[in-house]
Parts: C-alpha cells; structure tokens; sequence
C-alpha cells in the first residue's frame, strides 16, 4: 500500500480500536486487525491521494470505497463478507488521507493459499464452494452488480459447516446502470487470468453481465479442484496470458481430477467457456446441477 | 428429437396419415393456410389419431412487412385479427409491439393449440440492425405479455434469421448473449433459417442455406439455446432435422413443398414461376440427400443400400409414386435418421452423424465410380457442406 501509516500512529489515531495488528496491504489498501465494538473486525484502511498527484484518482477511490461498502450492505448474505461496525470514516494521519471502515473478521485461509499448501478437495468440499459462489453471484446479480474479481485470493475457507466459504473484496465491483468509476477506458480493472474473455472486447463495458462472474468462478473451482490453472501457464508475459484467455481451450476438469463426477466437471468446464451464451445463464438450473451430484 | 409436420398449402390427409404412421409427432400450422373457421375441427381431427400429438401455430407475423406490396400473397393471413400490416418504424415502438404479441396471444387463447408461437419480424441481413433490435424486443416481451392472458400452455418466441446474418460471427455471438440471458424468458424458441426476398429461385435459396456457417450458425443456435434450459423447435428444418437433434434441438419440422422444407420470405411474394411441379424424389438415408424417384430405380440395381429398407420404400417399386406420399416417405426417413444419429450426448451424437456424412461421402464415391449423373440437387458439394459445417460448429460452440 502507498504511504502506509507507522503502526503506532495509527493506534493513536484509532483510539476506539484496541490490538491493532498488520494483515496485508497493496494498491492504496490495507488491512489490520482489531479488536472493536466488543469483537474482532478486519479493519480496511483506504489510502486517499490528493489531486495534485494524480487528477482524478481521488475520486476514483473514494468513488470505488463508498460503493464497495454500499455493495457489501446490498448483499448481506452469508455468502459475502459482511461489514462491520465502523462506519467509514476519512481520516488524516501526517498530512495524508485515508478512509477506515471495517468488516466482520472471517478467521480462515483463502484458497490461494491451500492450493500452494497442494490441498486435493474432496466433491463435497467443491460443491460447498460451487454452491457459496454461485449464491454470492445469485446475490451481485439481483443488485445489477459484477463482482469483477472472483478468483482463490478473495475466496476464505472458514472451519464452519454453516458458512465453509466466503467472498471477500468487492473494491471494483461494476454496478450495471451505474456511473464509471474508472477513469482511463483502456484499463481493465480485474486479475488478468481470471478475466472472463468479454472483457477484453472493446465495448465491453456495455455487454458485460453475470455470466463473466460465473466465468471467474469456474476459473478458480477449475483451480483449486486440479491445483492447476485451467487457461494461463508459469511465466507467461500478459500479452500471452490474454491470448490465452481469449484463443485457448483448457484441458477438461475430469483429466486431473478422474475422481470427481463427470457430471460435475462438464458443469465447471461449460463456465469456463469464451462466449458468455454457451455458460449456463440459469443460476437456478446449476445450483440444482451441483446439489444433484452423488 | 420430434420431428413435426410443416403445414402449408394443400396438406389433404398428410398430415394425419403421417401422425397415424407414427412418423411425426405434432404439426407447425401456417396462420397462411389455416383457415380461422377450421382450426377447432382440423385439431380434433389430429387429436382423436393421437392425443400426445402437439400442435402449434404459426402466426407468421414477420411477414406483415410484405402486406404493404402490391404483389404480395397473404393468403388466410390477413382473415386472422391477429394480422395486419406493420412497417418497420411502428414496431420500433415497444408499445405496438406489445399490441401485436397481446393480439396474437388473444387469438390463439381460443384455440386447443398444444403451446403457443409468440409473433415477430424477419432478421434479414445483420444482427446489428433495426431488424434485430425489433426481434430482441418481440423476446423480450413475449412471456410478459403471454403472462397477462393467464395461459399455462408453453410459449415459444419466433426466431425467423436471413442466413446472412449467422455470416457475421460476433454480432451473432453478441445477439445469443443477449437472449439467453432475459430476466422473463420464454420456455422455447421457434427458429426459422432462411433466405430473404431477393433470392428468388429455390436452388439458389438451398445452395445458400446449405452453406458450413450457416449450418454450423444453425446447430450452435439450437446448442446454445438447449444448454441455457430452452426447447428448441426449428422450423423448415428437413434433412438438418438430425443435425439439430444432435446438439440439442427439440423437435425439427419439414412438409411436402419445397418452401416447407426450406424457409424463405420469397414465399410471400408472388413471382414469375410457376409451370410443372417438380418430379416426386425419394430421401435415401444413406446419401442424406434427396434422388428422383427414377434415379432411385437406376441406383439400387448398382447400390442397394441406396433404399432406406423401410415401410414406403415399396411405394417407389412401381413407378412414380402418388405425390401425397413423397412427403411420407421423407417423415419417415427423417424419423429414422434421428433414431439412427442422435445419441444420449451432443459428443455421441457429433461422432455418429460424422460417420453417416463420411458413409454418405463414400457411397457419392461409389456412384461417381458408375457414371451415374445426378440432378443439380443431389449434387456431392452439399456433402462437403455438412461435414464443414460439423467440423464449425465443433470449433465456435468449443466442444
């Protein structure tokens, strides 16, 4: 994270916060960790430039924060991370600006980091996962939103039979009929190997719908069944990883995974098709889908 | 996959003949040739032969553009209220087109249709034109509208496309994104491929129609459509009839006049032609393609597995058949191809109507080894056409 504020600091700043602690950061963002309200929350820190540095970037975050918060309130479901109980607030700690707000603490690993660990789920594991996602895109749908950033980082593994999986980080979430937020028109905002193949088409932005979330959805269950990404390669440049995305097939689930249901596999390779259309575009039918498998 | 009969002019006891042979399972009835005060007595009629048979209507609504020619020909159209002239500018007006879906489904309420064809317009050209906004709006409101007359029956929203426009493969990609995604969607679609009015002589309209990517357009049309959860039943679909089973169709429909067989907004007009009908031909199976009846004979003393061994065969063993049973001897044919081709997945399927094109390839082979000639529409180019078409549709429907 840019000018990312001495620990201490902050703590002072944030004197209702007790236990500060360091999580992560990148970009303009940061997460701690704290004890508030009489419970752990994740306390997201948004780092404000000022217009002088960039113009128009200020807006663009502020723009983006306020709506993933707005989001967030939209969805409550137990599928998405839910918000916590500070409300954002904009700050300013050695001449610089930040907006803090928090979110409810889910105390479990992302699947990035099990699929580094090398963890083979079983199909009761991955239809968990299927079912959490494919409600969560359920949810961003009937609020005209595309979480735009499905992919193992932002997906947390809880040790809870009720609620074994949630999404986190709806930060450039696109909200269909809305006001863009991004300034510049080339730039894509997403991770690169888990954008769908739509976005990189030039007018994306006015034929992009659901069916790119379910497109990242099955990128990562693809992911996280096989170990493996089912489109990009290790030390691919960008330009070849978008070739990829756009021009290539990926191998069918069930030859890493023979184990699973065939069933199931031909469902997350049909998500993972180029032209949105050939997705199954019935949320309802593949919920259905994933609950009838043995 | 069903297969159903494609009514039009002069249908006699076709159709029932055909339902009580068990060759096809429902019928598409021209709104054309349909007279109103017969529609009640016509479907009894099939219903007391089969009481499963279903039983649709056309309304052909897209051809209310032609009503304004002098040279039109409507025939029974313009007595169903339903029907009246619309020029392309009124039906950019969601409003009217509201009217016209709310007045088809009106008339149809009284009839004992088995599901209902939604109306709409004819895509001639692009997908990326007034045309098609038109008919994604015809979509669009079809359930919502049908919804409003309390009926229960399935609704089907009427895809009528000029083969040009499955050419361009983006704005087609574009436009099959956009319906399969509706928020109140129909239960099927009623997909008619065909040509426009500038082509005018049926060879050139098949020649156009046979063509790899509208094939292969066609086929993904009915995989796309099936694989987001709708029924597709393809209109004039005749010998592509198993192809489209194969990916997904529901059901395919032909009938016993070329322009049953072969859609195209040509019909609407009055031309020229006229003269002689054409010979009475024979389907064979083997060559998936039709040979005139004396071909047939000249064949099968060489290639015998040029007769399909099945019931109507014997009614080409003395001569020219009676014309009212050409159009049997093609259901029953298309009926036992789709047994033959279409299997329990669209990979099976693709792997067996692969062999039969290879099968048909080969027997052309054989025939071209004899010396035998062949009329203009059993020409081996039609082969090629089928097989590219297979090999296309694999590659955009990414299978």
């Amino acid at each position: 994270m840019q000018n990312i504020p001495a620990l201490e600091s902050l703590q002072h700043k944030l004197s209702n916060i007790q236990n500060l602690e360091f999580i992560k950061g990148g970009g303009f963002k940061a997460v701690y960790k704290g004890f508030v309200g009489g419970k752990t929350e994740a306390i997201k820190l948004i780092y404000i430039p000022s217009d002088i540095e960039n113009e128009g970037l200020r807006d663009e975050i502020i723009g983006r924060t306020l709506r993933e918060i707005d989001s967030i309130k939209a969805c409550d479901c137990d599928y998405i991370v839910r918000l916590g109980s500070l409300s954002p607030e904009l700050i300013t700690l050695n001449g610089n600006e930040y907006i803090v707000y928090s979110e409810e603490f889910l105390d479990g690993v992302d699947l990035r980091e099990r699929i580094i660990q090398g963890h083979t789920p079983d199909i009761k594991t991955l239809q968990c996962l299927a079912f959490t996602l494919f409600e969560a895109i359920s949810f961003f749908k009937k609020n005209d939103l595309i979480h735009r950033d499905i992919k193992p980082d932002n997906v947390i593994a809880l040790q809870c039979a009720e609620r074994p999986f949630v999404i986190l980080d709806l930060g450039i979430a696109f909200k269909l009929h809305g006001t863009a937020l991004t300034r510049l028109s080339e730039f894509r905002p997403g991770t690169l190997p888990y954008m769908a193949p739509e976005m990189f088409n030039a007018r994306f932005r006015e034929t992009l719908d659901y069916r790119s979330d379910l497109y990242s959805a099955g990128v990562t269950l693809y992911e996280y069944a096989s170990g493996k990404h089912p489109i990009t390669r290790r030390r691919d440049d960008e330009y070849t990883t978008m070739y990829r995305i756009i021009n290539s097939a990926p191998i069918p689930l069930a030859s890493h995974r023979p184990d699973l249901p065939i069933e199931f596999c031909k469902v997350i390779d049909q998500l993972i098709k180029k032209l949105p259309a050939l997705r199954p575009s019935s949320i309802e039918m593949l919920l259905k889908k994933i609950k009838e498998q043995p | 996959m069903k297969l159903f009969a494609q009514h039009g002019y002069g249908p006699g006891d076709k159709i029932l003949n055909g339902i009580q042979e068990g060759s096809i399972s429902g019928v598409i009835l021209s709104a054309r040739y349909q007279k109103k005060e017969k529609l009640n007595s016509d479907i009894e009629n099939i219903i007391n032969i089969s009481n499963n048979a279903e039983i649709l209507m056309d309304p052909e609504i897209y051809a209310c553009i032609c009503a304004n020619m002098p040279d039109s020909q409507l025939g029974q159209l313009v007595d169903w209220d339903f029907f009246r002239p619309h020029r392309r500018a009124q039906l950019e007006d969601t409003s009217n087109i509201d009217g016209v879906l709310g007045a088809t489904f009106t008339t149809m309420a009284g009839f004992p249709l088995t599901s209902i064809i939604a109306p709409n317009i004819f895509i001639p050209r692009s997908f990326n034109s007034i045309e098609a906004v038109i008919a994604k709006n015809f979509i669009r409101r079809t359930m919502p509208v049908f919804a409003q007359t309390g009926d229960t029956r399935h609704v089907f929203a009427t895809l009528a496309i000029g083969h040009h426009a499955l050419l361009d493969r983006d704005e087609f990609g574009a436009f099959l994104n956009d319906i399969t995604a509706l928020d109140n969607p129909p239960d099927g679609f009623y997909v008619l491929i065909g040509g426009g009015m500038a082509d005018e002589r049926t060879d050139i309209t098949r020649s156009e129609i046979m063509h790899a990517d509208v094939i292969a357009g066609w086929m993904l049309l009915n995989f796309t459509l099936k694989m987001n959860g709708f029924k597709v039943i393809n209109g004039c679909s005749d010998i592509l009839t198993p192809l489209l089973g194969g990916v997904g169709g529901y059901a395919g429909a032909t009938g016993w006049w070329t322009n049953l067989r072969m859609f195209s907004m040509n019909k609407y007009i009055r031309t020229a032609s006229g003269g002689r009908q054409p010979v009475v031909r024979y389907l064979s199976n083997i060559i998936l393609n039709r040979i005139k009846f004396s071909e047939r004979e000249a064949i099968a003393a060489l290639i015998p597995e040029i007769n399909n061994g099945l019931a109507h065969d014997s009614d080409y063993e003395s001569g020219e058949p009676e014309r009212r049973v050409e159009v049997l001897q093609t259901w029953e044919s298309i009926k036992n191809l789709n047994e033959h081709l279409i299997g329990s997945n669209v990979e099976e399927s693709i792997r067996r109507l692969e062999n039969a094109i290879k099968r048909a390839d080969a027997t052309y082979t054989r025939l071209s080894g004899f010396g035998l000639p062949l009329d203009i529409e059993t020409n081996r180019e039609y082969i090629t056409s089928l097989r590219e078409g297979l090999k296309t549709f694999k590659q955009i429907a990414e299978i």
